[in-house]
């Protein structure tokens, strides 16, 4: 399983509460999950974690990567975490970011990059809560059908 | 102000809940919020109340100054969906309508509760029949 | 006292003037400043804070200013000199290192012109054209700019990228080291990844009542301190008191903060040196802080509790009894930081990554980082603000000044911390009491508010404009002013000991690259 953990500029807040989440989850899940990569590195991920509005300086950063490794990448399943990651949070229309996952994703789209996502699940909150990464996390890994019909 | 959790309960400051029959439509939340994620319109004769739920940062600034106390701190901290569009929650309450000529107000009906008077009640017309009266008025004395 | 030095200084007394208890705004002209500050810091000793640029035609006739912020124990100078639109800025940072970075900012983001020859964008750097000023009052905080840029930042070759934090919890930001054998020659950080426009958004859409929210998610790890700096600014512009109930409820929040901040340092660095037990142990310390937080204000991390003026909830003594038991059950989990000082892992790092003295002033180090290399001086302390001027805790002081002291010295800060919260926890007034005072805004007023972040010396400066609205807002975060020793620490030792010497300046970058820079440190 490769796994890939996109930190696009958020406070910290939700990153901070994702480890405490994780750290749950493989606890529950009784074993370890892989070290994630922290930036594009391989063509195919199965999972992928996504925090922060999506700064500019991130979105170069992650073109760069996307430059390197060729025009398409598959992300398997995206989990948005926090205000900021889905909609942007207090700084949705600054000048400096893009304003979440979503836009984010536009705007390597018409920079004419190829970004398939298995499925996309948004988990809000700021920042997140580690009992929602965990419950996330575990029914992502362990039973994803489970999972689609426990949501909103 | 603040929820404040019983004994053994966990003290969460969730996103506002928002009682679409205490709401007035004033949009005094929708001003005050800091991420801009409460929007309050009126389309045809309903008022709608729109909350971003995704972009919300669970400030519950809005709670502190909605003069009607519609809004309150949610028990709710998460809301997890598979799609943005399902992250919004959408309230319509009807519009009040001016008790004179029967034209949209940008009040909901909701405000009669808090109308304490007979008076306050007889003043409220719109905008238009307001003007129209104080037209007559005017007219009035000027021919006397 | 603070007249006598600046008479001493040659400055003018007509251009001082008292703007607070502990304020002054001096103006100077663009041919003095570079002498007074030489006179101010060089040689009397002042701490310098920061520096900014001000687009002043929204409130006065089109001009700029640049302003400077000098503290010392118990005051703090505010030096403004304003110039024409297309005058040349003046400069110290040839005679200051410390001011490098806030006067590239200035000229960057206001397009200010200069004599010095200047690499084209240093906060910027995404290939944006460079007539993109964002904080000119013309620039709307909206305007889309990705579209313009171009990403043509790349590495150089012959430097390599270290990584110092937790594989899981990581912010993009290179550090990059060159190494000729097994010593490290020279040193890059390439920073402004995180940049979210924070100032211009706060001085723009939201109102002044807003911006703390705002504040606090500058940073997820220390954001509360930054809201009570802001909030302390307005204060101290708009000449408000805060209650007393209001003060004590500040402190207790900023101490379970800096606690929440050093035990996740401490745990991060048990990890890199290979300790996971400790990590795991401290971890587990910090989920009580956690938990606590969680009880008092609703939340684990955005307390959301600071307004200007006051606070917005109370606390009841159902909360304070709950959090009294957290306490307890932490002092007695605390003890594994005893195990982690002792540890052989961590006795390796004593003479490694030194900062001598001088250097930390010269450089304008704050923090644990400083007073680990024996600087004396600790905002709670020294200018005090919220009620630390009523509770009792000392201020740990090492010397050597090496990565093992700036580690200890957090260690001997939790223990500390934790001696204010019981102090606090244990007064009355936190349950009753006035919560805010009421405030009427104004127009073109100065504050400045200092706290002691977690990470040092944490500068907020305001000036109030219109509408309720803030005219400009400056955010100087303790990381700021700490990456400047980077160099200092790093070079000579083995890029081995890189991530375990970075990691023990505590970086926190997001606070940092609100605005930020690219530049050989
Ligand atoms: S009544 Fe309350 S909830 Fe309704 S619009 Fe006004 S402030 Fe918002
Ligand atoms: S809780 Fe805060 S962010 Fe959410 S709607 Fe209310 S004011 Fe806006």
């Amino acid at each position: 399983m490769r796994m890939l953990y996109l930190n696009l500029g958020g406070c910290n807040g939700c990153d901070i509460e994702l480890l405490a989440g994780v750290v749950r989850a493989m606890e529950k899940l009784g074993r370890e999950l892989p070290h994630p990569d922290h930036s594009v590195k391989s063509e195919r991920y199965d999972l992928t974690l996504v925090t922060g509005p999506g700064t500019l300086g991130n979105l170069c950063r992650i073109i760069r990567d996307l430059e390197r490794i060729g025009k398409e990448v598959d992300l398997g399943h995206v989990v948005v975490l926090g205000s900021c990651a889905c909609g942007g949070g207090i700084w949705y229309d600054s000048y400096m970011v893009c304003g979440g996952w979503d836009l984010f994703l536009k705007e390597l789209s018409s920079r004419g990059f190829r970004i398939r996502c298995r499925s996309t699940i948004y988990v809000t909150g700021c920042p997140v809560r580690p009992e929602d990464v965990e419950k996330v996390l575990v029914q992502l890994l362990h039973n994803y059908p489970n999972l689609i019909s426990s949501l909103r | 102000m603040y929820r404040q959790a019983s004994d053994g309960e966990k003290n969460m400051r969730g996103y506002p809940r928002h009682d679409p029959d205490k709401c007035i439509g004033c949009g005094a939340c929708s001003n005050v919020c800091p991420t801009d994620s409460i929007t309050v319109r009126v389309s045809g004769d309903r008022i709608e109340w729109i909350h971003n739920v995704a972009r919300c940062i669970r400030c519950c600034f809005c709670v502190d100054h909605c003069p009607t106390g519609a809004l309150s701190v949610g028990e709710e901290y998460s809301m997890i969906a598979d799609s943005i569009d399902k992250l919004y929650i959408l309230h319509t309450i009807d519009v009040e309508k001016c008790p004179k000529c029967g034209r949209t107000m940008t009040y909901s009906v909701n405000v009669e509760k808090h109308v304490a008077s007979r008076t306050e009640k007889a003043s409220m017309s719109c905008e238009r029949c307001k003007i129209e009266s104080l037209l007559r008025v005017v007219e009035k004395v000027r021919r006397v | 006292m603070v007249i006598k030095i600046l008479e001493e200084c040659e400055v003018d007394p007509q251009n001082v003037s008292k703007i607070g208890p502990d304020t002054f705004l001096i103006d100077l002209d663009k041919r003095q400043l570079r002498d007074v500050i030489k006179c101010l810091v060089l040689d009397k000793g002042l701490h310098f804070s920061t520096c900014l640029g001000v687009d002043y035609s929204g409130l006065r006739q089109g001009s700029m200013a640049l302003i400077y912020v000098v503290t010392r124990p118990s005051s703090k100078i505010i030096i403004r000199v304003t110039l024409n639109e297309n005058e040349s800025i003046p400069y110290v940072h040839d005679i200051l290192p410390a001011a490098e970075w806030c006067e590239l900012e200035a000229m960057d983001l206001l397009g200010l012109k200069t004599s010095l020859p200047v690499e084209d964008r240093f906060i910027l750097h995404w290939g944006l054209p460079s007539k993109v000023q964002p904080l000119r009052k013309e620039f709307k905080h909206n305007t889309r700019l990705s579209n313009m840029v171009s990403c043509r930042v790349s590495k150089p070759e012959d430097f390599v990228e270290v990584d110092p934090h937790h594989p899981f919890f990581y912010e993009h930001e290179d550090f990059l080291i060159k190494a000729i054998g097994n010593r490290i020659v020279d040193v890059l950080y390439i920073g402004s990844y995180i940049n979210r426009g924070i100032e211009k958004v706060g001085e723009s859409r939201l109102k002044m009542e807003q911006v703390p929210f705002i504040a606090e998610r500058i940073c997820g790890i220390c954001g509360f301190t930054h809201s009570t700096a802001y909030c302390q600014a307005v204060e101290s512009a708009l000449d408000i008191d805060v209650p007393e109930r209001a003060r004590f409820e500040r402190t207790l929040m900023l101490e379970l903060e800096r606690l929440e901040s050093h035990l996740l340092l401490l745990a991060l660095i048990a990890y890199s040196v290979g300790l996971r037990d400790i990590f795991l142990g401290l971890l587990r310390s910090r989920e009580i802080v956690m938990n606590a937080c969680d009880i008092l204000v609703g939340n684990r991390k955005m307390y959301g509790l600071n307004v200007i003026g006051g606070v917005r909830y109370g606390f009841e003594t159902r909360q304070i009894r709950d959090v009294k038991e957290l306490i307890k059950k932490l002092k007695t989990s605390l003890k594994i930081l005893d195990a982690l000082k002792e540890s052989q892992e961590l006795r390796k790092l004593k003479d490694v990554g030194v900062l001598p003295k001088e250097s930390a002033h010269k450089l304008g180090a704050v923090g644990p980082v400083a007073r680990a290399s024996g600087i004396d001086y600790d905002v709670r302390r020294d200018l005090p603000y919220a009620a630390y001027e009523e509770v009792d805790f000392d201020v740990p002081i090492m010397d050597q000044g090496d990565t093992y002291s700036r580690i200890v010295i957090r260690c001997e800060e939790v223990i500390q911390s934790v001696r204010i919260i019981e102090q606090v926890l244990n007064r009355d007034v936190l349950t009753k009491g006035d919560l805010r005072t009421e405030y009427y805004p104004a127009p073109g007023k100065i504050g400045v508010g200092m706290t002691e972040a977690p990470r040092g010396e944490n500068v907020h400066l305001v000036i109030t404009g219109h509408d309720s609205r803030l005219y400009r807002w400056k955010v100087r975060a303790p990381t700021y002013a700490n990456l400047a020793v980077l160099r200092a620490v790093l070079v000579g030792e083995s890029p081995r000991d890189a991530p375990v010497i970075i990691a023990s300046l505590d970086p926190c970058l997001s606070c940092t690259d609100r605005l930020v820079m690219v530049r050989r440190t």
